[in-house]
């Protein structure tokens, strides 16, 4: 019977000792419950978040909706990256995909919308990107009263060119992004044929013409 | 106080001197474990090795560099010769440096943005362009702006911010080790001085080192089993495959502690067994 429970003891004796370690440790941490789980937040993804994801395509040709309104749970909205529409200014000979966000990737497929910025027919300011020695090369050819085409995976737009500017790239006056009205405003390097990066930036802004409105009160 | 009596609160006392001596076993542990990676550089050293970090930040900025190229009007793979392997680890290892206290100057990246520069400018006089006074600064500029870039990558995010805090870390520690390794060995003899037979003080050791390897191995094993380092929030490659061999690396580092708890355990064993078989003879 002795040898029995000192044979369990061997077992059960470091088991409880194991839990009362961890039971001072868990009294020790418990003050600062709420700033571990909040910096566990910070610093763990719900999924390993590694393997960087491909660029989603949500478009393949835009529906035949040019006028009217969207209900906003309609559309599927682009993420960060995606592959949402086509832009065109046949003026200036430009077609190019249009992406949501402006990051490497996207502007070296085509043009970006800037994610701090909206998307069409959402009412405010769409604020587009490309390089200057790719799909933007010719964007000074753009003039005002051109017009500037673009099809979303939710509906068609139009917009007139309204004025050029040439700015700084630190110029934060170039763009309003909290206008109420929808606009769209494109820029790209300046000049357009200089080698290197150049502290200039030329800005094509135009005023929507057609398209449907997404109803954000849906 | 009857024989008996005595007898269970020796006993009651022996096992109490055991749970603080299994706690002060694995407090000294965990310091040596925490002075033996995060204050070590040569372990950094070693997961930056084993988790092709040099490799990931070359591809990284080459990667970066490419985007640049598109922008500014050069051959993409122009800037896959400007970045050499060596001189990234190199300025890894320099900012290391930093991190630990070593030195407090970031690595240089002035011979990178002059060599960089001459290349460009060649590279546009092989392309018959004029170099002009404007040319000659979008190329200064995009000189410029690739050696941030590559400082950037090159440098351990936070190095000079988080090494104020290692000197601080290493006095706690090395005083916590002191203290707990003081606390052991009194533990310890008191166990021994109090069991007028020895296999009970070796019994009670027994207890303590399985306690202590439990507690340094279970939180590791719930750890690693979680997946949880999988889970760590950097979108950056080089970062992300450093941290995950990191942190794995010091979970490993306690269960290779409690192995050697585990091992002393089987000691105790062997000679707990020696030490009652004399004392049923004796």
């Amino acid at each position: 019977m002795n040898r029995r429970s000192h044979t369990l003891g061997f077992f059960l004796t470091p088991v409880v000792y194991f839990l009362l370690g961890y039971f001072f440790l868990f009294l020790a941490l418990y003050p600062f419950r709420d700033a571990i789980a909040s910096t566990a937040d910070l610093f763990f993804f719900n999924k390993p978040a590694a393997a960087e994801e491909p660029m989603k395509n949500i478009f393949s040709a835009a529906p035949d909706v040019k006028s009217g309104s969207l209900k906003l749970r309609s559309i599927q909205f682009p993420t960060y990256g995606a592959r949402f529409g086509r832009i065109s200014i046949p003026s200036a000979k430009i077609g190019a995909d249009l992406y949501f966000g402006d990051g490497t990737n996207q502007l070296k497929k085509g043009v970006g919308v800037y994610n701090g910025s909206s998307i069409p027919g959402y009412g405010q300011t769409i604020l587009i990107a490309g390089h200057n020695h790719t799909f933007f090369h010719t964007l000074g050819q753009a003039k005002a009263g051109d017009k500037i085409q673009i099809d979303t995976n939710y509906g068609k737009y139009v917009y007139q060119v309204s004025r050029t500017r040439i700015k700084n790239a630190s110029d934060a006056s170039a763009y309003n992004l909290r206008a109420t009205k929808e606009n769209l405003i494109l820029y790209t390097c300046y000049p357009f044929n200089e080698i290197g990066l150049t502290p200039e930036r030329y800005y094509v802004y135009a005023d929507k013409v057609s398209g449907p409105e997404i109803d954000k009160q849906e | 106080m009857s024989d008996r009596n005595k007898s269970k609160s020796r006993k009651i006392i022996t096992l109490c001197l055991a749970f603080f001596l299994s706690l002060s076993m694995a407090l000294s542990a965990f310091a040596l474990a925490v002075q033996n990676t995060v204050l070590n550089p040569n372990y950094l050293r070693n997961q930056l090795s084993s988790s092709h970090y040099y490799d990931n930040v070359t591809t990284e900025a080459e990667e970066k560099f490419s985007s640049y190229a598109s922008a500014s009007g050069f051959d993409s793979d122009f800037f896959k010769t400007v970045i050499n392997i060596n001189d990234v680890q190199l300025k890894v290892n320099e900012s290391l440096s930093v991190l630990y206290g070593e030195s407090d100057a970031d690595p240089a990246v002035s011979d990178f943005q002059n060599i960089l520069y001459d290349k460009l400018v060649q590279n546009v006089k092989d392309r018959k362009i004029a170099l002009t006074a404007s040319t000659n600064n979008s190329v200064k500029l995009l000189a410029k702006t690739c050696a941030d870039t590559y400082l950037q990558y090159v440098s351990i995010p936070y190095a000079k911010e988080i090494s104020q805090y290692f000197p601080k870390l290493r006095k706690i520690l090395i005083l916590l080790q002191v203290v707990s390794l003081i606390l052991t060995v009194v533990f310890a003899l008191l166990i021994f001085l109090i069991n007028h037979w020895k296999h009970r003080a070796v019994r009670a050791y027994i207890y303590a080192t399985g306690g202590t390897a439990l507690m340094l191995s279970v939180l590791p094993i719930l750890f690693l089993l979680s997946g949880y380092s999988g889970r760590i929030a950097l979108l950056s490659r080089s970062l992300y495959e450093l941290a995950v061999s990191y942190i794995n690396g010091i979970a490993y580092l306690f269960l290779e502690e409690a192995l050697f708890f585990a091992a002393v355990l089987i000691l105790f064993i062997f000679l707990y067994r020696y030490l009652l078989k004399r004392a049923k003879e004796g």
